[in-house]
């Protein structure tokens, strides 16, 4: 059940280079994908979800090859696009029931009860009679996990789910991803890092169509134990901070003064406080390095 | 604010490549089809100076763009209605709405700027023309001056106002419902609206209602110009009528109250208007509590991707996109538009029209099916686009294309929808035929033919049509370019056969016409319809399995991208299916091909048969005056085989030299399509001969002296019979063999006919050069099951072989003019006064049988008493199908008649003719005046046969019905000749040298001779007529009777003071310009009323419309009361052109009609009445 991606190359006629040469593999569990925005995160899903055609490489999932075989992989594919539109005023109910006969459940029986399953663990069985096009957007997201879920599959890729959602309605979305992905690969894409966080037994940081890191998310984090360090400056010297330290992030207080955290193998000077490393660091230290080439 | 907005959308279209697409596509097609009309692929005319349509005249520019308009107008929701549309498309609006746009700019801005962008694709069309006007190589006869205003007029009056109005009336509709669809839908529903329009106000409706109603003006015009002639529609600039002002002054009204209401309903909203018969829920939902999840742990269950399991997917996909396609408001509209312009357009074939015809199945299926067909097809190709690219517009497509399901299963299944769709169609169009049947209370249902002709014959055209609308839907990424690109192509098909292209293997589902007839079924027409069919049912799978290939799944890049998917599908298991495929498309292609090759004369363009003619008569045409022996008398033997479209004979004429030179050449002309061998006794050699229009000359070993005989003997078989060519007219059933089979003699391609006061003209009887009257006797055989019919009378009938013999012989002598049937007839025979009538006529073609016998008796008995006797023993009509033609005609004691005429609806009778009873009097009426008196071979001839038939109809027709019916029988005649005058190619000619014209010989025909009847007296008029009828009476030889002759008696018999209307109307092409002006009543003290009229009386002749002529005529008054009730008529005497005329009545007059009886013929008879 692992996920094997070498030599995946797309360029798009406006010349953007998507994705680079990349080598990635994926084993069971969640696996997030972080990247600001364009660094080719989509691309990469849709291809692996069999939407769009690399120019070159090979994507190997549980002895399927998915370029020559889209169909054999689509069967176990769960796929959750980054936005999506329903068929206007259909309800949850039915839409659930197109789709799983689009993912081949012959009998009505059969689909009646799968489709009752999904509702109920998506937690949408109450509002299963009204359109989805009225649905707010965690209920959406909800739905578009409902209908990856029908047809069991055992690869889930979901693209950016959480943006725009309230914190509630992300909680209640990473809950329902969480249980769903206990026995599966999840391929989860966010720029949010949280979400890894909370989520993630392994991760890959993702920018320019290149994959920067890959590592669970606690060995990235033991890496740079003791290389963070903060400290809170005035905002006017935001300015030769960022020229003399390697800034990763500067955030405001509430006195419009900025703490600031540096990554540095040794302590920069005095004025810095050794800080708890988390994973926003290691995102921005791979971003900068990125950046430096 | 405006400014911007339109500035922005203008210059967005201007980018747009579409936009440039439309318009070349317009400007090629509009080019094409131009100087295609103007001759510029044809070889130079012959003779220039023939009166030709000018296709650059004001009338023809006006005609075309308004035929353009029509595809115009499906760019007003593909520009238009899509310049709101993509804000909605792209989620544009939520951001749009919020900025401080006000809604009238914003909406203004919108539609100006589309519109401006579609005005300026029209222009493509105008440019075409104006500059197709300049090539060189054009017919000269076909381009008249360049007319910029016929070009300004038609696009300031008719084509963009029409574009504005609908356009506004298009943008509404997609803004309120948020639908680019329903903008399509709303521009189909106005078609249908003019076609209701049309077919329920138009003819004998309300005229008035339809001018004003009509969307697009265009019945508004014609009938504004309705008595132009030829030359006025080549000359005139199209006058802009009341009418047609109050016509788009009514648009204009309609279209800014759309738009007023428009930007009340409008507002800068996330959702728009939706239309649903439940009242809506409140649709926000109930807060949630964050609940613990449970487990994932779905039960397992089968997942079937097997072959059958496919097909049931296929089905059960194909179910809910036709519930989305059915279920949807828009389809309704679309429908119950449909079915009521059908509804209508039934009515009008069973009601208003000339024939008004029974409801019967075959009828219904006729032109209103055509119609409805078409928006099929049209509605085919809207759906097509909705459904393809349906996951693509509500962005579901990503979770669609990422599930198992293959291509094929999506397609076919859209593919299925559609065609499911056509079937619930079809079945609505077959409702509908039989609620206008029992509506008109015929019960006679033929469900068979309904299922046949609609599920077997219609609807694999409209497969086809659905594999290829999903095709190019497929191919095009652009839903609106797609639809365009199929109505054009669509269109264009439809116009190869006039580019001269008609090979079936390149005209695109376009199958030979399968008529119907009720006597002989569909014919032959099967199988080439089928073979056909067959042919392009294989392109169309074929275009099937290139929409396979190119099938969009996932997010394709570019065009580039998708054609290599396409190659990336293509496997093996394509590969042999598409050979296949290509296989059976070849071989059907070969066979129609090989068929097409045995076609002799539909692959002969019309310029190569011109050419072909005229080389022969400039060889041949040195023969003309060679004096011929006349046929005497004609021996026959024909066998008819009605199972194999064939026919074999043998024959032999006796020749009697009848001239006083010595013969010594003869002229023999055989049929076309027959192979004849000829024995003659005293044969020498072919002089001359030409094999493709069938002539010889023949040098005779012995000279035939005046006096002399002898016998000319000949076999004459119809050539071999090929797929798309029945080589003979023998049919199953209803057989109807001329004699144009047979050889004749003499040069008969003379076109011109002679003066009558041409001595050489007066030789020979009008249709026959060589021959005057004949004996005649036959032998024919058919099949067992039908009865063959030939002129004479039977002497014996006998079975043999399993063949039916019959044989005829005439007891006097007959024009050489001979019908043969053949067929499975019912009989009903009477007995007047003597003459065995009988109708031998299709079982279950009874309808009108009565009334057929009425006209028959009622000729015989007013023709008997006012003329002579009839000739023969007996009159027998035969029914033939509607394939051999609509007409009914006189051959010897029998009268071949068509179908049509057996199911004419005779029950209109108190305002329309009452056809069958009409037919059956006129033919009969033919064996007076046409057959016992036979004029000569010379212009005004059918004037001694039609009119006088005519006229003589008009009088018996008024003993049976009245007055008032044979006044709308007159009424029918004058229209006849009006709208007959007004497609004359040349300058009318007079009543009495009238050629082949039959809108004088028949329509003024009548109106003349009705008026001198008035004048003069039915019974003087009549007794002239006797007295000329016993001077010719069966004459067996010249010289033959004219016109000019008959119109001299005419004047012998007519006062001096009525001269006139001699010359008026038989001589002259006259007509009187009758006006009333003024009409007041007065009370007077006696309790009578007296009445002043001032009327105005014009008279002129047609080549000189301005000058009046001097006048002194006789013209009538009626006066009418208040219900419409005839007060009086009187006969005023008037010689000046304003006349003050005084009445003293007794009644109170509510109306004056000037000239009731038709006597005078006026073009404008509107202003002839008055209401008081």
């Amino acid at each position: 059940m692992k996920l094997s991606i070498s030599n995946l190359t797309k360029t798009y006629t406006n010349g953007v280079k998507a994705i680079d040469n990349l080598h990635l593999e994926i084993n069971p569990g969640m696996f997030g994908l972080l990247g600001p925005n364009g660094a080719g995160k989509s691309t990469l899903m849709r291809t692996i979800a069999t939407l769009q055609s690399p120019d070159n490489g090979e994507i190997a999932f549980d002895n399927i090859n998915v370029l020559d075989n889209p169909t054999a992989l689509r069967k176990v594919l769960g796929y959750l696009p980054q936005s999506f539109g329903v068929y206007p005023k259909v309800s949850a109910e039915k839409l659930l029931d197109y789709f799983a006969i689009l993912k081949g459940i012959a009998s009505k029986k059969d689909r009646n009860i799968v489709v009752q399953e999904v509702l109920e663990l998506t937690n949408l069985y109450d509002v299963r009679k009204k359109s989805v096009s009225g649905y707010s957007g965690g209920m959406k997201q909800r739905f578009g996990i409902a209908q990856l879920l029908l047809n069991n599959p055992k690869l889930i890729i979901v693209d950016e789910p959480t943006a725009g959602l309230d914190p509630a309605e992300r909680n209640r979305f990473l809950n329902v991803l969480r249980e769903v992905g206990t026995s599966n690969t999840v391929i989860f894409s966010t720029h949010i890092v949280d979400d890894i966080k909370e989520l993630c037994t392994d991760m890959a940081i993702m920018n320019g169509g290149l994959v920067l890191k890959h590592e669970t998310p606690s060995n990235a984090i033991e890496e740079i134990e003791d290389k963070i360090w903060s400290k809170i400056i005035d905002s006017d010297d935001l300015d030769w901070n960022e020229k003399d330290f390697t800034v990763l992030s500067s955030n405001y207080n509430q006195d419009n003064s900025i703490t600031i955290r540096v990554f540095s193998m040794d302590c920069p000077d005095v004025t810095f406080k050794a800080a708890k490393p988390n994973l926003e660091d290691v995102y921005f230290i791979e971003l900068q390095r990125d950046n430096i080439k | 604010m405006f400014k911007n907005i339109f500035k922005h959308e203008f210059l967005y279209w201007l980018r747009r490549p579409v936009t440039y697409i439309y318009f070349v596509v317009f400007f090629a097609f509009a080019f094409l089809s131009f100087i295609g009309t103007a001759g510029f692929f044809d070889p130079p005319p012959e003779d220039t100076s023939k009166l030709a349509r000018v296709v650059n005249s004001p009338y023809e520019i006006n005609y075309m763009l308004q035929y353009f308009t029509k595809v115009f107008m499906f760019l007003l929701p593909a520009i238009i209605g899509a310049s709101i549309y993509k804000d909605y498309k792209y989620q544009m609006h939520s951001i749009v709405y919020t900025f401080p746009i006000d809604k009238l700019s914003y909406l203004l801005g919108k539609f100006l700027s589309a519109f401006c962008i579609v005005a300026v694709i029209s222009f493509s069309v105008g440019i075409a023309f104006f500059i197709g006007e300049q090539m060189p190589e054009l017919h000269e006869n076909k381009i008249g001056a360049l007319s910029i205003e016929g070009y300004l007029q038609a696009y300031l009056v008719y084509v963009l106002p029409t574009l504005f109005f609908f356009g506004i009336i298009v943008i509404a509709v997609v803004t309120l419902i948020r639908n680019i669809y329903a903008g399509f839908i709303a521009v189909i529903v106005i078609f249908l609206f003019q076609l209701i329009v049309e077919n329920a106000l138009g003819g004998t409706g309300n005229v008035y209602a339809m001018s004003i109603l009509d969307p697009f003006a265009q019945n508004t015009k014609e009938y504004a110009i309705q008595d132009w002639t030829l030359l006025d529609k080549n000359t005139k600039v199209v006058p802009v009528s009341r009418m047609v002002i109050l016509n788009r002054l009514f648009w204009l009204v309609a279209s800014i109250l759309t738009f007023g209401m428009l930007y009340r309903k409008f507002s800068f909203s996330e959702h728009g208007l939706t239309f649903s018969l439940k009242k809506q829920k409140e649709n926000t939902l109930g807060k949630e509590s964050p609940e613990k999840v449970s487990k994932v742990m779905l039960s397992s269950v089968n997942y079937d991707f097997s072959w059958k399991q496919q097909l049931k997917t296929i089905w059960h996909l194909s179910q809910i996109d036709l519930k989305y396609i059915v279920k949807n408001w828009m389809f309704l509209v679309l429908v119950f538009f449909g079915i009521l312009a059908v509804l209508f357009a039934i009515a009008k074939v069973t009601n208003f029209e000339e024939i008004a015809l029974l409801p019967i199945t075959r009828v219904v299926l006729t032109i209103p099916a055509m119609f409805f067909t078409m928006i099929m097809i049209i509605t085919t190709f809207l759906y097509s686009g909705m459904l393809v690219h349906r996951s693509r517009m509500a962005k579901m497509d990503q979770l669609i294309d990422s599930t198992p399901l293959s291509n094929a299963v999506f397609m076919f299944s859209k593919v299925l929808a559609l065609i499911k769709m056509q079937i619930i169609l079809l079945a609505l169009l077959m409702v509908a035929g039989i609620i206008i049947q029992v509506y008109n209370g015929y019960y006679n249902f033929e469900i068979g033919l309904y299922l046949f002709q609609l599920y077997v014959l219609v609807f694999p055209v409209l497969i086809i049509w659905s594999f290829a609308a999903v095709f190019i839907q497929t191919v095009f990424y652009n839903t609106y370019l797609g639809l365009f690109i199929l109505i054009i192509g669509w269109i264009g098909v439809g116009g190869l056969p006039e580019a001269g292209i008609t090979s079936n293997l390149v005209l695109f589902n376009s199958p030979p016409k399968a008529d119907y007839s009720d006597v002989n079924g569909y014919a032959e027409a099967l199988a080439p319809y089928f073979l056909v069919e067959g042919y392009w049912f294989a392109f169309g799978l074929i275009l099937l399995i290139c929409t396979l290939l190119l099938w969009i799944r996932g997010l394709p890049q570019s065009f580039k991208e998708r054609i290599q998917i396409a190659r990336s599908r293509f496997k093996p298991s394509v590969i042999y299916l598409l050979g296949l495929l290509l296989l059976c498309f070849v071989v059907l292609g070969f066979k129609i091909h090989q068929a097409e090759q045995q076609v002799k004369w539909a692959t002969v363009s019309s310029d190569d048969q011109k050419n072909m003619l005229k080389n022969f008569k400039k060889e041949f045409v040195c023969y003309q005056e060679i004096e011929q022996p006349r046929i005497t008398s004609m021996k026959l033997q024909l066998d008819i085989f009605p199972e194999t479209n064939s026919f074999d004979s043998e024959g032999s004429y006796v020749l009697v030299n009848k001239s006083r030179k010595t013969i010594d050449t003869l002229l023999v002309k055989t049929g076309f399509d027959e192979k004849t061998q000829i024995k003659l006794k005293n044969f020498a050699r072919v002089i001359a001969e030409d094999t493709v229009m069938k002539f010889q000359v023949l040098k005779l070993n012995r000279s035939l002296c005046p006096g002399d005989s002898t016998h000319l003997n000949f076999k004459v078989q119809n050539a071999k019979n090929s797929l798309f060519e029945r080589n003979s007219n023998v049919l199953q059933n209803g057989t109807f063999l001329l004699n144009d089979l047979f050889p004749r003699l003499g040069y008969s391609f003379d076109e011109e006919q002679k003066h009558p006061n041409d001595s050489i003209a007066l030789m020979n009887n009008y249709g026959a050069i060589d021959s005057d009257l004949i004996d005649f006797e036959a032998t024919v055989s058919t099949s067992k099951d039908q009865i063959a019919l030939a002129p004479g009378y039977p002497v014996k009938e006998w079975e043999e072989n399993g063949r039916r013999y019959f044989q005829y012989k005439t007891n006097s002598k007959i024009k050489y003019i001979l019908g043969i049937n053949s067929g499975r007839f019912d009989v009903k025979k009477e007995n007047h006064e003597g003459v065995e009538l009988e109708i031998y006529h299709h079982p279950g073609h009874t309808y009108n049988l009565d009334e057929m016998m009425g006209g028959l008796k009622a000729a015989i008995d007013y023709n008997t008493e006012y003329f002579s006797p009839y000739q023969h023993q007996q009159a027998r009509i035969i029914e033939f199908p509607d394939s051999e033609g609509s007409y009914a005609t006189t051959m010897a004691n029998s009268i071949p008649m068509s179908e049509i005429r057996f199911i004419a609806n005779t029950n209109t009778a108190d305002e329309k003719v009452d056809l069958a009873f009409y037919v059956a009097v006129h033919e009969l009426t033919h064996q007076w005046w046409g057959n016992q008196l036979t004029g000569a071979a010379a212009l005004g001839s059918r004037m001694l046969s039609e009119s006088i038939t005519e006229y003589l109809t008009l009088n018996i027709y008024r003993k049976r019905y009245g007055d008032e019916v044979a006044l709308q029988f007159l009424k029918k005649q004058r229209e006849r000749y009006l709208k007959g005058r007004a497609s004359e190619l040349e300058k009318e000619p007079p009543l009495s040298l009238a050629a082949e014209q039959q809108y004088i010989f028949y329509g003024k025909g009548a109106m003349a001779f009705n008026s001198m009847a008035h004048y003069l007296g039915e019974q003087e008029l009549n007794q002239t007529l006797k007295r000329f009828l016993e001077d010719y009476r069966l004459r067996a030889g010249p010289p033959y009777p004219t016109s000019l002759e008959l119109v001299e008696r005419l004047k012998l018999a007519t006062p001096d003071s009525l001269q006139y209307v001699i010359e008026d109307l038989f001589e002259t092409v006259t007509f009187y310009d009758n006006k009333i002006e003024k009409a007041e009543v007065e009370l007077l003290e006696n309790g009578k009323y007296k009445l002043e009229i001032d009327i105005s009386v014009r008279k002129y002749l047609d080549a000189n419309k301005k000058v009046g002529l001097p006048l002194s005529a006789y013209i009538e008054l009626g006066i009418f009361d208040a219900s419409h009730k005839l007060i009086k008529i009187e006969s005023t005497k008037i010689s000046k052109e304003r006349n003050r005329l005084e009445f003293i009545t007794d009644g109170e007059p509510g109306k004056v009609i000037l000239d009731p009886n038709f006597l005078m013929i006026d073009k404008n008879i509107e202003n002839n009445e008055i209401e008081l």
